[in-house]
């Protein structure tokens, strides 16, 4: 009875300080944040770096999308584009003696599986041959054993190239991708699939589509706490505690009751429509501690809430994610109701204010054609700030660092 | 259950004696237990379903609550007004119940599972037998009642020895010990916070939807928080139902039934289905309500609703017939007791006669019941739905008698239902021309051009 009571009175401060909010989570005013970290993302990449693209045999790239054009719209759509986007950028440079930067463009992740999943199952081998192919056309790899070379490998763990992370981290970093820049969505401290030096990226949302769904910004903010997506994965995961280590089942078996939390597997044709009704949005880990929501929250204007512990968030250098979100730690999770509602109404409201940023949006989303401070930028940027390379990147003639025969003897085998 | 007993107790304890005087005739009833055993002894033989005896049951039921909320006793208020002959009448009454229980239940709880099952297939629960004693008649409700309760008295004890034990109804009585610790809970509970309001609203995209949906939401919106809105539409969600909801900045969840049909009457059915089912699955715990789009509400009836604990009903003002007549459907009351009912329906016509005459619109009820059939003593599985049989108000009633059995556990509302609150006024044309999504993309000729 005591717990009862104890809920209600929760239920009752939660539904005060929804309806309060209601009122005044209409914040059109933008704010920026002065000094270092908002600043950085209007930062112009152009005359800063040069980048090198190497031309290779089309089955690498272009084949690959023709074949199945479904990695076009996946979450890992990235490489595509970043490839797309540097052919036409004033950074690109033709000429490779002057260039700060080579990039490969390797479409790893686009090797899906007939019902459009992927897998990347090929991957290592996939990027193997590409390396392979550019360490003896040119003479730049070599020079470095890929030190100033940058690769983006989307996957759900980067370049330990498995969806699941017991054997993701089993696998590591594909070797020869030991003394590369690594562009990647994947992030989370101290884990062997994010090495030193790698830059962390949002996942690809579609920016048309999202753009299509925009309602008008003065829409009253209706919802206090908004999820959709799996709670359980039983197809993957039949016992339970594996996915999203427990978190996502414990939001749906915590609050699945309380009237604040419009929580659902089911997604709606309105999903992006009612984020932007929306004052919180659960960000939790799932299989990884990354999600397309942590795009969409800020594209939205809600306030993502962030619960994976560890998380290294995109870009994290130049988006002030501490100002703009609610980090919950996983353990937390059954005492979210509290947490969210004790975060008193001008700290909602500043948020409110720095998510509407435009900068802040332009930033997560990788626009067709690009734009200027969108993630492409960010990404030169973050590229731009590791110059000069180090001397000790450069290796003396004849030096070999990288062991070629490393690693799982299937991926050894030619593509 | 809870709201029943403090009622029946209510009725022993102070206006009891003056109220029943002018019912009360002690001699029939030894003649009435009779009847009542002859009719559950054929009910038995004949395995007939009789909504009859299901009344009887809950009655017998309710009387025996009462008997436990005096036991259970914990208003400080309650315990000084009742002397210490009530406790001994409460004992006596005790005594004198378990006697009845032994020899009148038997019968009654076979009955009572069959009943239970047939109703789940969506057929009458009643047959034409039952619809007699059903009879929409405050004043004869209220006769039974008390005959009912007068008869425990008057059973004497030595047929106990007679009537076989009956292991059964162990498990019912269990039902009502237990339950006993959990009315302070939900009393405090509206003490110390305001209720979730849950008002579930259908809906499909037609000219009149903006109309209706529009002017429910303003409505809501002035509504004290917490108020969750499920709004279930068919077949898809659309962009214009979409759009007024978004609009509101009521707290609202936009739910769809997709069922393949053209039948408005199982359209309908499937989307508070839906909307119960969403209920189920969440477990929200409120007072939900159904509101129609179509009907006119003044604020003030969800103020009211939140005193409800079980369930509860208030009159509506409706149409009837061809001239337009507006008459009174719902309650009758004596503060928040239910006395009688007022309804359009014709008595005579025997076979629509509803057991509960009140129309979506004419009520509320405790959402806990849905998926807390502990909590409230309903069986187990049964779960509570909308069937798609049943017209004239018969839906409803069925829908209603799902979750009470007797009007001691409906409250009236507002106090002495002395209020309409909820107009449902079918105005609505029958064929409208207007502009698709009432937007105005292409200019209509001017009727009055500038100059």
């Amino acid at each position: 009875m005591a717990m009862r009571l104890s809920s209600a009175a929760v239920a009752l401060a939660l539904l005060l300080a929804a309806t309060a909010l209601e009122d005044v989570a209409r914040g059109q005013d933008t704010e920026r944040i002065e000094g270092s970290a908002g600043d950085v993302l209007e930062d112009d990449p152009v005359g800063r770096l040069k980048v090198y693209v190497y031309e290779l045999p089309t089955k690498y790239n272009k084949k690959m999308v023709a074949k199945d054009s479904r990695c076009l719209s996946h979450m890992f759509a990235a490489e595509i584009f970043m490839h797309r986007f540097l052919l036409s950028s004033a950074i690109r440079t033709l000429n490779p003696e002057e260039a700060d930067w080579f990039y490969t463009p390797v479409y790893t992740t686009c090797d899906l599986t007939p019902w459009g999943h992927p897998l990347p199952f090929k991957s290592p081998r996939i990027m193997r041959s590409a390396i392979q192919f550019i360490s003896s056309h040119w003479p730049y790899w070599n020079r470095t054993d890929g030190a100033d070379h940058f690769f983006v490998v989307p996957h759900d763990f980067g370049a330990c190239f498995h969806y699941q992370e017991e054997k993701a981290i089993e696998r590591g970093i594909l070797p020869l991708l030991r003394r590369a820049t690594l562009v990647q969505t994947f992030g989370q401290k101290d884990h062997v699939c994010l090495k030193e030096g790698s830059i962390t990226i949002p996942p690809y949302a579609p920016p048309q589509k999202m753009k299509t769904h925009l309602v008008p910004p003065e829409t009253p903010r209706s919802i206090f706490v908004y999820f959709r997506g799996l709670f359980y994965d039983t197809a993957n995961d039949p016992e339970g505690g594996y996915y999203a280590r427990g978190a996502r089942a414990s939001v749906w078996e915590n609050f699945k009751n309380n009237p604040l939390f419009d929580i659902s597997t089911d997604h709606p044709p309105t999903y992006y429509e009612d984020m932007q009704r929306s004052i919180f949005c659960l960000c939790p880990l799932g299989w990884a501690p990354w999600s397309p929501r942590l795009v969409e929250a800020v594209v939205f204007g809600c306030i993502p809430v962030i619960i994976a512990d560890d998380i290294v968030l995109p870009f994290a250098d130049a988006i002030p994610w501490d100002e703009i979100g609610v980090f919950v730690a996983e353990d937390d999770v059954p005492k979210l109701d509290t947490i969210l509602t004790s975060i008193p109404m001008d700290v909602i409201l500043r948020k409110q204010r720095l998510l509407a940023n435009p900068s802040m949006k332009q930033a997560m989303l990788f626009p067709q054609p690009a734009q200027p401070g969108d993630a492409f930028h960010q990404i030169l940027n973050g590229l731009g700030r590791k110059l000069p390379h180090p001397k000790s990147v450069y290796l003396d003639p004849g030096q070999k660092v990288l062991n070629w025969t490393q690693g799982p003897v299937g991926d050894l085998k030619p593509w | 259950m809870v709201s029943s007993r403090r009622n029946t107790g209510g009725i022993q304890r102070d206006g009891s004696l003056r109220d029943w005087s002018e019912f009360v005739d002690p001699s029939p009833s030894p003649k009435l237990l009779y009847s009542q055993s002859y009719v559950a002894m054929r009910g038995l033989l004949s395995s007939l379903v009789s909504m009859d005896f299901a009344l009887l049951s809950s009655r017998l039921k309710s009387a025996w609550a009462a008997i436990l909320s005096q036991r259970h006793t914990r208003s400080p208020e309650r315990s000084k007004s009742r002397g210490l002959s009530c406790k001994r009448l409460a004992f006596h009454l005790f005594v004198c119940f378990m006697v009845g229980i032994f020899i009148g239940f038997m019968p009654f709880f076979s009955v009572d599972v069959s009943q239970k099952i047939v109703s789940e297939n969506g057929r009458l629960p009643f047959d034409e037998g039952a619809v007699d004693r059903g009879m929409v008649d405050g004043k004869v409700k209220e006769l039974e009642t008390i005959v009912v309760e007068k008869e425990v008295d008057i059973i004497d004890e030595s047929e106990v020895e007679e009537s076989p034990p009956v292991p059964a109804m162990l498990d019912d009585e269990a039902d009502f010990v237990e339950s006993a610790p959990a009315i302070p809970d939900i009393n405090d509970l509206d003490i110390t916070v305001r209720k979730l309001l849950i008002i579930v609203t259908i809906t499909t995209v037609r000219p009149q939807q903006a109309y209706y949906l529009n002017r429910l939401a303003h409505v809501l919106k002035t509504v004290q928080s917490p108020l969750l809105w499920l709004v279930v539409e068919w077949p898809d969600q659309s962009f214009q139902t979409a759009e007024i909801l978004r609009s509101s900045g009521v707290m609202y969840r936009h739910l769809i039934c997709r069922k393949n049909t053209t039948s408005v009457r199982k359209i309908a059915v499937c989307q508070r289905n839906t909307a119960i089912y969403h209920i189920k699955k969440h477990r929200l715990d409120g007072i939900m309500h159904f509101a129609d789009e179509e009907r006119s509400y003044m604020s003030d009836v969800f103020e009211e609703m939140r005193k409800i604990r079980r369930f509860g009903a208030w009159p509506v003002a409706i149409h009837t017939g061809i001239k337009y007549r507006v008459v009174l459907e719902g309650p009758i009351c004596k503060g928040n007791r239910v006395t009688g009912w007022n309804t359009i329906q014709n008595i005579q016509k025997k076979s629509a006669v509803r057991r509960f005459p009140v129309g979506f619109s004419g009520f509320a009820f405790n959402s806990t019941m849905l998926w807390d059939p502990e909590r409230w003593n309903r069986p187990p599985m049964d779960s509570v739905i909308v069937h798609s049989g049943g017209r004239g108000g018969l839906q409803e009633s069925r829908f209603i008698e799902k979750l009470v059995k007797h009007e001691r556990q409906i409250e009236g509302l507002p106090e002495d239902c002395n209020r309409v609150m909820v107009w449902n006024f079918n105005l609505e044309p029958p064929l409208l021309n207007v502009p698709p999504g009432w937007s105005l993309h292409k200019n209509l000729d001017a009727v009055i051009p500038v100059t």
